[in-house]
């Protein structure tokens, strides 16, 4: 699982962070080493192996976050807003990393966001959720994240299919909100 | 753009309002953090140590203390002149030393044949081992209540009627329990820490993000490494607030408690100085008591920043 932020443990360095799950298995400490160097090698924070987390800004800790989680390789990885409380910037430079990491592991990820465009652009299958009960609104086969591997994402997001794809989207979480919001109105 | 000539010579003019170490320490000098903040009053963080003032407080109260008791203006047995009857205009009936040449003697010969590093030294042992024993008991007691339903209907009843007993109040039947010797003491001692440190880490179990304690479980740790990786590090600032507090409570009760039963120790020392009206070893025993306490505070405030450095930053 990868968490918003604040579920990195403050009291360890990064590589003792990442290396947490191998070390709760009891994976020899040999191969525990390799699998922190090669993550960290992937999230492009080799030099802060020794750092204590604290001392990160908001997107290296998630970057952190997202080696942690690989380290036990799972199977299926459950992204909780893992980029809800970056900056736009970093935010962007991260769903590429994401990206990266999907094409790379080719693991499943299930990805919750807020962000419209952080699905479209991130998701093979985008489930819109609809509230009070939780249900699945409407599901939708998505083309964007398998361009985004390649290409720019700039580019993408600029697409008309994207910005389309977007707006029917926006509208209908609109049209849901309204109809939540007249209801309590009438009450 | 920026030359190198250019940088060096802002790193020079960097390094010339550099304020000295001794200037940021006394608080004379506003450090570079200072005089960054648009407002100097209202912000508590722009307020520096203010060292030169408690200097200069301590002088002038060192200053008073030795002029208002200059040639026994005020009478020795209220309070006692800061050096010795050094002149010769004084009332010899009324030659007494003064709590300098008094602690002096102290420091050589002892009190009554134990000599005043026996005093404190047994006071300090005494705290240290209630706060410890206290610990020893309370962190895990404290744990079991935070994590475990039983063990928090079992305890809480007795935790919160003992709770706000003074340990002073207890002395009359720990005395008639235990007697009047070492372990009567370090049991009340006990008393007064384990609460302390029961609450704190119970306090510490409850303060721990719970995406944390998850993030821990779907990485694949059992419950002991929870408790272990997690649970107890995040506790741990609280733990140390606890044994902070516990460290300054202990410390005032055992005073008091030495004062009713004890043949050695500071607040011994001091009930017997009373008897034969030896108002400057008194004092002396007051000063002592809270240059320790003092000492202890600084101990403990320099441990927590080197075992917990990420306190507060999670």
């Amino acid at each position: 699982m990868v968490f918003q932020q604040g579920a990195l443990f403050e009291w360890m360095t990064v590589a003792q962070n990442v290396s947490f799950g191998p070390r709760m298995c009891g994976v020899p400490r040999a191969r525990i080493k390799e699998t922190v160097r090669r993550l960290l090698d992937t999230v492009a924070l080799q030099g802060f192996a020794d750092k204590p987390v604290y001392q990160l800004s908001g997107g290296m800790q998630q970057r952190v976050a997202l080696a942690r989680c690989l380290a036990n390789d799972p199977d299926v990885i459950l992204m909780d807003e893992p980029l809800g409380a970056l900056d736009a910037l970093t935010r962007e430079k991260m769903q590429g990393l994401v990206l990266k990491l999907w094409k790379e592991t080719g693991k499943t990820i299930i990805l919750i966001t807020h962000s419209v465009e952080e699905a479209l652009f991130l998701g093979e299958r985008l489930v819109v959720m609809a509230p009070r009960p939780g249900r699945i609104h409407k599901e939708y086969a998505l083309p964007f994240a398998e361009q985004g591997v390649e290409g720019d994402a700039r580019a993408i997001k600029a697409e008309p299919d994207f910005i389309s794809a977007r707006e029917e989207i926006l509208s209908m979480i609109w049209e849901m909100e309204e109809e939540i919001m007249g209801g309590a109105d009438r009450r | 753009m920026r030359t190198g000539a250019d940088e060096q010579t802002v790193a020079e003019r960097k390094q010339g309002r550099q304020p000295s170490r001794w200037g940021i320490w006394l608080g004379i000098a506003d450090n570079s953090f200072t005089r960054q903040k648009t407002v100097k009053f209202g912000d508590a963080s722009a307020v520096n140590s203010g060292r030169l003032w408690s200097v200069l407080t301590l002088i002038l109260l060192i200053l008073a203390w030795w002029i208002a008791t200059i040639g026994g203006i005020i009478d020795p047995l209220f309070w006692p002149p800061l050096e010795g009857s050094l002149y010769p205009w004084d009332n010899p009936d009324r030659a007494r030393p003064g709590v300098v040449d008094r602690f002096v003697s102290l420091f050589v010969d002892g009190y009554r044949n134990i000599s005043l590093w026996e005093h404190v030294g047994t006071s300090v042992k005494r705290v240290l081992l209630g706060v410890i024993i206290g610990a020893i008991v309370g962190i895990p007691l404290g744990f079991a209540m935070g994590l475990n339903s039983v063990a928090r209907g079992l305890f809480d009843p007795i935790v919160e009627f003992i709770r706000p007993i003074p340990p002073l109040a207890l002395i009359p039947l720990v005395i008639l329990w235990l007697g009047i010797d070492e372990v009567a003491k370090i049991f009340l001692l006990f008393l007064a820490a384990l609460f302390i440190m029961l609450i704190a880490a119970r306090a510490g179990v409850n303060s721990v993000q719970i995406s944390k304690v998850h993030a821990a479980y779907s990485l694949g740790a059992s419950k002991f490494q929870v408790l272990r990786y997690v649970i107890l590090p995040n506790a741990l600032p609280e733990i140390f607030t606890g044994l902070r507090t516990s460290m300054g409570v202990c410390w005032g009760t055992l005073v008091a408690a030495e004062l009713v039963a004890a043949d050695q120790g500071v607040g011994s020392m001091m009930m017997i100085a009373k008897n034969f009206l030896q108002t400057d070893v008194v004092v002396i025993g007051i000063i002592i008591i809270g240059a320790i306490g003092f000492a202890i505070e600084m101990f403990m405030r320099l441990l927590e920043s080197w075992l917990i450095p990420w306190k507060g930053k999670g």
